[in-house]
């Protein structure tokens, strides 16, 4: 049974690479892993400022397409205008270590997202490398629990690999699919908080099937 | 001054000194003329015995209130009750423990195996408690002579059962010729003795041990009793010579080269005075007394098992029983002198509670598990409707933050010494910053505004101790405000934490201080460049307009309170509840109200079991633990259908909605338990 916290959590970024790619907004909600809410008041949101096409480009990272833009509904003038990323990843750091009441890192709170595995949490890693903490052992970051770690995407492919009526696992896909509403899509605050619910559905009925299944010695002869 | 309280009893108070003369006003007490009490005798009989000598864990509180002693002789009694020997000895398929309650209580009439044996037992209401009743028991029936005898207390400390057996037989002709009993009553009382009195703890020390004597040096083999041996009160009477048959002995060796052999279970006098058995001395690092040497007390160098031996004890007549063996301060066991000290330290329990509660809190760090004993004296402050106070600057214009201290007339306080991760070194480096930091702003530290503590105290000091501190509250309230304040300062350079220190008379705010750093040219301690001046302006803009919320969270709180003090003191996490109403306390609960249970609690232990009789036999249940503000319950139970629907809810750390029923042992039987 896991005890520690549930954080949501997901970047908005610039471009599509997330070894490359410069954040601009990161936001997150804290779950309580018992009685699967979302902890009230516990949501994070910061704009964060990127490099200018130049700075960027000598920097080897990045610059903030257009696209990406368009999506995320951000303007650039207000991305340069955003806090330094180091800011932010500090006080993201801070967010985030509230919620490790014995301050270990087996206590740490456990880390979720949408399509985290193949994107956000890379983008973690390289932060945690640059601003810290990072496990410098185990060349990872050194934020969060170091071996849990749950993708909302891949807990919807598990659930409809059989399904005819979901073909696509884009958070908007998920979204018209459960009627969700698609207001302020793509701000990552409220990206999190619909992540978040979706993840507390799955998770209650996943809960609430496992004790009707009966795993234990399943393969007894 | 004198003044009587409202059980009539007297007292003194002078002073300022009772443990700690930085901590605890002073109260005068003659301890060997206590007065007898009946607020004192209600302390046991109620099992509210947490803190009290020989009786403070839960065995002790539990047959406390079942034998309702209210005499020293039925305290000598309850403690020797306590043993192997009695809990577990049975008669008539019951305990002997528990046939010397029921027939003190009147519920079971007293009975005797046999007349014969009424006017040795009568005292212990037929049940054999002490060694000294075997004896005299062989003695009357068996016609036993004084040689006879010690060598039944032999063979029952030495476990032989052939010699066991050849006492046996001789027991039984011995019963034959005087005709006392029969056989069959014969061999029912020695089989009693037998079982009754093969648990004794034996605490024993080398027959070769030399003591003082008024006529010169002795070994023990050598004493008699009415000989008179030295101790740290003089000379005191030998009143008993034991043989206490063959034990597991070690040669220990003290660093002032002082040698004694005994077993690890016997006690000494400790530098603190108080009386210790060897292995907690050894296991702890205590120093042991001894005389005649430039220091008092010498920590163990060297222990060496010797093997098994014939030992000894002695009995001496005094209040401590403490006596010079070897030149070291040694202790004999003795039921009495124990509950002597029972009541005296139970006096002081139910007379000055704010007292004893200081002084069992300061001394925690000195049980096995320190953290367990500051919980459960804290549920028992918390009965008492005492306040526990965090860390405080309270505490400091008292004058004393480091230790557990009184604060006004009904709150004890937490030191800054008693949070984890601040050690003693730490503590007296926050001393001296503080000092500094009175000096610089002319200010007492309870005069400081926060923003002066944050730039001129805690940027001084490590980041665990600062964290820490605002953690357990030690500044107020508003603790993820201070924190994230706290975070912003420590991001600062050191030229520019130097700036803002120094020119604190400049600006009256944090932010307005960092726009002012913003503005000074580099060589005076401002930014060093562009990107600097940017990410302090960064930093402004999220004081003024932080990314999440900075309101404190009752259960974030209680958490933090947990982990670095050990005990829940302003919040539990049960005030993040308040939509939930129960209808009692925890207090309420154990005073009485009520069979038909709905509480709110926090689930705070839990140990699961199979049934082992029954119609749910080899079924899984638990026994928990739970507590609110006002204390804790520590039997909750769940049985096998109950724990099967309920066991998700019923985890560690859970606040919890409990439905039950009021259990005939005292907790609740649950029956349903939500999350909330």
């Amino acid at each position: 049974m896991i005890h520690g916290t549930y954080i949501f959590y997901d970047f908005e970024t610039g471009s599509r690479n997330a070894h490359t790619t410069q954040p601009i907004q990161l936001a997150a909600v804290a779950i309580h892993s018992r009685k699967l809410e979302i902890i009230p008041g516990s949501e994070f949101n910061s704009m964060m400022s990127a490099l200018n096409d130049q700075d960027a480009k000598s920097k080897g990272v990045d610059i903030i397409e257009d696209g990406a833009l368009a999506v995320n509904k951000k303007t650039r003038e207000e991305i340069f205008a955003a806090k330094q990323p180091k800011v932010v990843w500090n006080q993201f750091v801070n967010y985030v270590n509230q919620y490790n009441y014995k301050k270990s890192k087996w206590t740490a709170p456990i880390m979720v997202g949408f399509n985290n595995n193949g994107f956000d949490d890379i983008i973690i890693n390289r932060l945690c490398s640059e601003f810290g903490p990072f496990d410098k052992e185990y060349q990872k970051q050194n934020l969060f629990h170091p071996i849990y770690n749950f993708d909302l995407f891949k807990i919807a492919l598990g659930w409809f690999e059989n399904s005819e009526e979901v073909t696509k696992y884009s958070m908007d896909s998920l979204r018209d699919y459960f009627a969700m509403s698609k207001d302020n899509a793509h701000d990552a605050l409220q990206d999190v908080i619909d992540g978040a619910n979706l993840f507390i559905k799955f998770l209650s009925l996943q809960r609430s099937m496992g004790k009707r299944v009966k795993f234990k010695g399943a393969f007894a002869k | 001054m004198k003044y009587t309280l409202e059980c009539g009893c007297e007292f003194e108070q002078l002073g300022t000194e009772l443990k700690k003369e930085d901590s605890l006003p002073s109260i005068k007490l003659d301890y060997n003329n206590l007065r007898d009490c009946p607020k004192t005798w209600s302390i046991f009989k109620s099992g509210k015995t947490k803190g009290v000598f020989q009786l403070e864990n839960k065995l002790g509180q539990e047959w406390s209130e079942k034998v309702k002693p209210d005499n020293i002789d039925d305290t000598a009694a309850l403690i020797s009750l306590m043993r192997p020997g009695c809990l577990h000895g049975l008669l008539n398929g019951k305990s002997l423990a528990q046939h010397y309650v029921d027939r003190k209580n009147k519920e079971d009439k007293i009975s005797y195996i046999h007349p014969s044996l009424e006017s040795v037992l009568e005292s212990t209401f037929g049940v054999l408690e002490f060694q000294e009743q075997s004896i005299l028991i062989v003695k009357k029936i068996a016609g036993f002579t004084e040689e006879e005898s010690e060598s039944l207390r032999k063979s029952l400390g030495k476990k032989d059962s052939v010699l066991m057996a050849e006492i046996k037989l001789k027991f039984i002709e011995g019963c034959k010729k005087t005709g006392i009993v029969n056989d069959e009553i014969a061999n029912q009382i020695f089989d009693w003795i037998e079982e009754g009195q093969k648990y004794l703890f034996n605490a024993c020390l080398d027959p070769a041990t030399v003591t003082e004597t008024k006529n010169g040096y002795k070994t023990l083999e050598e004493l008699k009793i009415g000989d008179f041996v030295n101790s740290p009160d003089g000379f005191i009477e030998v009143i008993d010579i034991i043989d206490q048959g063959d034990q597991e002995v070690y040669e220990i060796e003290l660093e002032n080269r002082n040698q004694i052999n005994c077993t690890l279970n016997h006690k000494f006098m400790c530098s603190d005075g108080k009386i210790r058995p060897l292995y907690e001395i050894i296991g702890q690092g205590f120093e042991i007394c001894h005389k005649k040497v430039s220091t008092d007390s010498s920590k163990v160098k060297n222990v060496t098992k010797i093997g098994t031996m014939r030992c000894m004890d002695i009995t001496v007549n005094s209040d401590n029983h403490i006596f010079y063996a070897n030149g070291i301060a040694t202790s004999n066991s003795h039921a009495v002198a124990y509950s002597t000290i029972s009541y005296q330290t139970a006096y002081v329990k139910a007379h000055f509670p704010l007292h004893f509660f200081t002084a069992s809190l300061y001394y925690a760090n000195e049980k096995q598990d320190e953290k367990y004993e500051i919980k459960h004296l804290s549920s028992d402050i918390k009965r008492l409707g005492i306040n526990l106070e965090t860390p405080n600057l309270k505490s400091l214009r008292l004058g004393n933050f480091g230790e557990f201290g009184m604060s006004g007339k009904n709150s004890i306080h937490f030191g800054i010494h008693n949070i984890k991760g601040i050690g003693l070194n730490n503590t007296k480096k926050f001393i001296a910053t503080i000092e500094e930091a009175e000096r610089i702003s002319n200010k007492s530290i309870s005069e400081l505004t926060w923003l002066e503590t944050i730039i001129l105290v805690l940027d001084s000091v490590s980041k665990t101790i600062a964290t820490n501190l605002i953690n357990v509250g030690f500044f107020g309230k508003d603790r993820r405000k201070k924190l994230f304040e706290y975070s912003i300062l420590s991001s600062l350079v050191e030229r520019e934490k130097k700036w803002m220190r120094e020119n604190i008379h400049k600006y009256s705010s944090f932010s307005k201080g960092l726009k002012l750093l913003n503005e000074v040219p580099r060589k005076e301690g401002g930014p060093s460049n562009k990107k600097r001046l940017l990410t302090i302006k960064d930093l402004i803009s999220s004081l003024n307009k932080p990314s999440y919320e900075l309101r404190d969270m009752p259960s974030e709180i209680a958490s933090n309170e947990k982990q670095l003090l050990g005990v829940n003191l302003t919040t539990t996490i049960l005030d993040d509840c308040t939509n939930y109403q129960g209808n009692m306390t925890v207090k309420e609960f154990l005073e009485g109200k009520g069979e038909n249970v709905r509480i709110l609690l926090e689930i705070t232990n839990r140990n699961e079991y199979t049934i082992k009789n029954g119609p749910n036999k080899g079924k899984p249940m638990a026994v928990l633990v739970g507590e609110d503000e006002t204390g804790e319950i520590d039997n909750l139970f769940c049985f096998s259908d109950s724990w099967e629907n309920n066991k998700e809810s019923l985890y560690i750390g859970a606040a919890v909605m409990i439905i039950g029923k009021k259990s005939d042992k005292g907790g609740i039987i649950i029956e349903k338990a939500k999350v909330v």
